[in-house]
């Protein structure tokens, strides 16, 4: 590569990497924080999917195991308001998880900062 | 993935050439330069130098922060909660960490930022029309990594060579670096070197100066077209992959370089076919574990209203749950037969029986079936329920018919109320005559009114000639739709088989060449003709491997399957010997008039015409769906037509055994027909039960004009198609015999003719047209590929034939320490008396017996000949003994 070449490329991936650093605090509140929220809603999706909750829900008034009769009807919808319950429990907590690890997410650089200006600073 | 999309090209004012597909406008444009390329190089090294740095530092900081940890243990020990609060100790360690999580985080943004870009093509962007998203669909800006390598390299070739654009052929010297293609060619077998050789000569052409090559327009076509490929096949990106075939199809030049190398259009469509299932496998397999995680493995559906069916389960297999923990094999190449039967199920209809011929993947498609249930991508009522497969045989087992009969209500009952089961039963002609005696109904018929009730849904196969002779007319074929299940065609069989492979290497730690495929489902089409597709190329593939790994079982760096393995599986199994010509066969084939003259004496014209049907044959140059080769032998009795026939058998084959001998004197009743291709009760016919057990086999008609003209007819067909009907109603295919009938007709014209000097082809003549019309139809005699006349034998032919049969004797009594001398005039003088125009040399051999071998017999018993005695004919052909040396 000729002097003039190198020189203009070194520039040029100088710029872009000084770029990357600037845009990477936007990155973090925007893009990055928008994608992180959607892997966390994939999670909790999957999540209910694995408890069956909707499917509870949709069915908290169909007998269990075939149970037509007014006992087996009673006792299925008791069975399944507790499974509801339990279930949705569940969820609520992953909700709790999901919400707090999205916090963290947006609280995270500021921490740092101020824990990287208690280090430096003399107080 | 069925066919490549095929793109209309028209040119745009603004855009240059392009072509309207999916409703986009999809075209090309990117500028390169050799400083632009440079460039680009030299930011991915920095990028990647970067990466490794900001790692370092990563690693730097969690290092600090466990020495920080370690340090000050004592403190921490003292309050553990101090922990949370690390950050608040002022410690260089402590500092270095919190620094370096900045590098962390800024890591994380890296890799996201590098795995967003890595999925190029936004398939949103094709979905329906195109509303509110941009027409224009620029192809440059799917292309991976190695997509864009191979760009910048084709362009680069062609600047050096100053090029003025940069044409198909650059580029795909250019693919030839990717490895990818690499994979391709290698397990196309195609050898590299030269490969690369032969391009090097059409890289450059008349040269421009100063000039950046643009891409010419048969390349932007390629690359549109490999981007359309792409996005159909739902890739992240264009990959070189995508582009490899289309070049083949654009450059004519170099589809006859590849050619050459015995690449053509359909093995390279195979092979990059097969690069994309396998993708696609794995890809389908990560979504698989995870939706079969959801998936009940128990009787229970998710929602906990089906009702235990014990029963049932009895007497049945749970497919879905085989499915979901990966104990069935996947289903590929089936999609459109899959959806018929949804589409069936979704109609209302209550059965549905796959009808195919076995082998044809009747299961493969139901386990396909399960599979989808698991992933839950079936039609709404079919979800969230399961396919079971009840055992017809352990439900008829250890009962009477009453008691499997109360067995199946019971299964059907259970099923329907539960709700939630679709049940599954193969081969359903088993159920077909189960009664339990009087009135009462047989199995199928209890099953046919609880389909017709709708109380069940019923999924079952049956194979072709089962369904016509059992299940067509009776109840439960009325009620049940009919999907059939056909053979697939060589290219789908082909897939079918490359989707298998991974399995089959991995288990036999060896290499699968494209060949070997490709001639397992030709091989097995061609000469497992009992069998169907893909199962007989399956099984024969897997054998080829199995011949393989024990070949190289020394050396377990070579342990390639290639379609030789192929060609020896199916010596072995069939007997054929369909090994690729080599030398040593070319030889024998160039020689076998010698050969057969070693067992013949005389006939040189009969010698002649067969031995070049022969060869035509074996070059390949027949005509596939005819026998190998079909004669008339004609000539008086004892002339050698029986013997050229074993002699053929022998050279051909290898062996005389392969020689089915029908004497047609038995064949004079119409009657006589069941004997030859048997009948609907079962009896098996000898000529065609024969040939279906061994195909490549040498069929003799001996006295064809004394059989009934019915069965002369047969073989009209016979010799015309290649193919009987057997009483059964099996195809038999006579594609791999040799069909040789011999005749007497007109033995006394032959030999006064030949007496008289009258030139064979006259001879033949007059007997087709005056003596052969008589007892055959013309258009049979049209139809054998040759009318063979045998002469009468000359006295010189009879001391010829003497002198061999001697040899004979010579080589019986070598078995027992024996030799044999015999003196020429001798053999003349037997040979003389042993001569009758009539008969040929038949009177020859019972005069060696009676002169020769008889007094040989009777001298072994009386203990005159002993071991290293030698027996002597002397020259008035007399026997005497010449007593060997004591030991």
């Amino acid at each position: 590569m000729s002097r003039p070449h190198f020189l203009i490329s070194a520039l040029a991936v100088t710029a872009r990497f000084l770029g990357n650093i600037l845009f990477f605090p936007i990155w973090w509140y925007s893009l990055g924080f928008i994608r992180f929220a959607g892997k966390i809603v994939y999670f909790w999706r999957s999540e209910q999917q694995a408890l069956g909750f909707s499917v509870w829900l949709k069915n908290i008034f169909v007998p269990m195991y075939g149970q037509n009769d007014f006992a087996g009807r009673l006792i299925s919808f008791f069975v399944r308001l507790i499974q509801v319950i339990v279930r949705g429990l569940a969820l609520i907590f992953w909700l709790l998880v999901g919400l707090i690890l999205m916090a963290v997410w947006l609280a995270l650089p500021l921490g740092i900062l101020i824990a990287t200006a208690f280090q430096l600073l003399e107080v | 993935m069925d066919k490549a999309p095929v793109l209309e090209f028209e040119n745009n004012e603004e855009r240059g050439r392009g072509a309207w597909w999916q409703g986009r406008f999809l075209y090309w444009q990117k500028t390169l330069s050799r400083s632009a390329i440079a460039l680009n190089k030299l930011q991915r090294r920095v990028d990647h130098v970067l990466d490794i740095l900001v790692f370092i530092g990563a690693l730097v900081g969690v290092l600090s922060l466990l020495t920080w940890l370690l340090l000050s243990q004592e403190i921490l020990l003292a309050n553990p909660l101090k922990i949370l609060f690390f950050w608040e100790n002022k410690h260089p360690l402590v500092l270095v960490f919190l620094l370096s999580t900045w590098l962390d985080l800024f890591l994380l943004y890296r890799r996201s930022e590098a795995s967003v870009a890595s999925r190029k093509i936004n398939h949103r962007h094709f979905r329906g029309g195109a509303k509110g998203k941009p027409i224009h669909y620029n192809v440059a800006g799917a292309c991976n990594q190695e997509m864009n390598d191979v760009l910048s390299s084709a362009f680069l070739i062609a600047a050096k060579l100053k090029q003025p654009e940069v044409s198909v052929m650059h580029f795909f010297r250019a693919l030839l670096t990717s490895p990818q293609i690499q994979n391709v060619f290698v397990r196309l077998g195609v050898n590299a070197t030269a490969l690369l050789k032969k391009l090097e000569r059409h890289l450059s052409g008349p040269q421009a100066q100063n000039r950046r090559p643009e891409f010419s327009e048969a390349l932007r076509e390629i690359l549109l077209a490999a981007g359309a490929d792409a996005i159909a096949r739902r890739q992240d990106s264009l990959e070189p992959l995508n582009a490899l075939s289309f070049c083949y199809h654009q450059d004519t030049v170099l589809a006859e370089i590849l050619y050459d190398l015995e690449v053509d259009a359909d093995k390279l469509d195979n092979v990059c076919e097969w690069f994309h299932i396998n993708r696609q496998l794995l890809s389908r397999y990560h979504a698989y574990r995870q939706s079969a995680g959801l998936k009940p493995g128990g009787g229970m559906d998710r929602a906990y209203t089906a009702i235990a069916t014990p029963t049932l389960d009895h007497f049945s297999h749970d497919l879905t749950a085989a499915a979901k923990y990966g104990r069935l094999e996947l289903c590929v190449g089936r999609s459109a037969e899959i959806n018929s039967i949804f589409e069936i199920m979704e109609s209302g209809q209550a059965g549905v029986l796959l009808v195919g011929a076995s082998g044809t993947g009747k299961n493969v498609v139901i386990n396909g079936i399960a599979q989808l249930m698991v992933e839950e991508r079936v039609p709404k009522f079919l979800q969230d329920k399961r396919l079971v497969e009840i055992d017809v045989s352990r439900l008829v087992s250890g009962g009477a018919a009453s008691e499997a009969e109360a067995r199946l209500l019971a299964c059907i009952n259970e099923a329907s109320r539960a709700g939630n089961i679709i049940l599954h039963i193969a081969n359903i002609e088993n159920l077909v005559g189960i009664s339990a005696g009087g009135e009462g109904l047989d199995l199928s018929e209890v099953l046919a009114e609880s389909l017709s009730r709708r109380i069940i849904f019923c999924l079952s196969t049956i194979g072709t000639d089962n369904y016509s002779r059992v299940l067509e007319k009776t109840a439960l074929g009325e009620v049940m739709t009919t999907v059939g299940i056909k053979e697939p065609g060589t290219n789908q069989a082909i897939q079918m088989l490359e989707s298998k492979v991974a399995g089959l290497e991995n288990k036999y730690r060896i290499f699968i060449t494209y060949s070997a495929i490709e001639e397992a489902v030709l091989m097995s089409s061609r000469y497992l003709h009992d069998k169907f597709l893909p199962e007989k190329a399956v099984s024969l593939l897997q054998a080829a491997v199995i011949i393989a790994a024990k070949a190289n079982r020394r050396n377990p760096q070579n342990r390639t399957c290639t379609k030789e393995h192929v060609a020896a599986a199916i010596s072995e199994m069939t007997g054929i010997p369909a090994q690729k010509i080599t030398e040593d066969e070319s030889h024998k084939l160039l020689s076998l008039e010698n050969d057969i003259h070693q067992r013949m004496v005389g006939q040189e014209e009969a010698v002649n015409a067969v031995a070049a049907s022969l060869r035509r044959a074996r070059a390949e140059m027949k005509d596939a769906k005819r026998p190998i080769a079909s004669f008339l032998f004609l000539g008086p009795t004892g002339v050698g037509k029986t013997e050229l026939a074993k002699t053929v058998s022998q050279v051909y084959f290898g062996d005389e055994n392969y020689m089915v001998r029908l004497d047609m004197s038995e064949y004079q009743s119409v009657d006589s027909i069941r004997k030859m291709i048997g009948d609907i009760d079962g009896s098996l016919g000898y000529l065609t039960e024969a040939v279906r057990k061994k195909p490549f086999s040498l069929i003799l008609l001996d006295e064809i004009e004394k059989a009934h003209p019915d069965i002369l007819n047969l073989f009209l067909q016979l010799l015309d198609d290649g193919r009987l009907t057997d009483g059964q109603g099996r195809t038999i295919s006579f594609t791999e015999s040799i069909i040789i009938a011999t005749s007497n007709i007109g033995a006394l014209y032959i030999q006064e003719q030949i007496k008289a000097g009258t030139d064979t082809a006259l001879i033949r003549q007059e007997l087709i047209d005056n003596q052969l019309n008589k007892v055959m139809r013309p258009e049979l005699i049209n139809r054998f590929d040759g009318i063979i006349v045998f002469k009468p034998l000359s006295t010189d032919n009879i001391f010829q034939i003497a002198t061999l049969m001697l040899k004979g004797i010579k080589k019986r009594l070598a078995e027992k320490g024996l030799d044999l001398k015999a003196d020429r005039e001798g053999v003349k003088l037997l040979a003389k008396a042993g001569y009758d125009p009539k008969f040929g040399a038949r009177p020859l051999r019972r005069l060696l017996q009676e002169k020769v071998e008889d007094k040989i017999a009777n001298k072994i018993l009386a203990g005159e000949l002993k071991r290293r005695d030698t027996v002597v004919i002397d020259a008035k052909a007399n026997i005497s003994v010449l007593k060997g040396r004591e030991l």
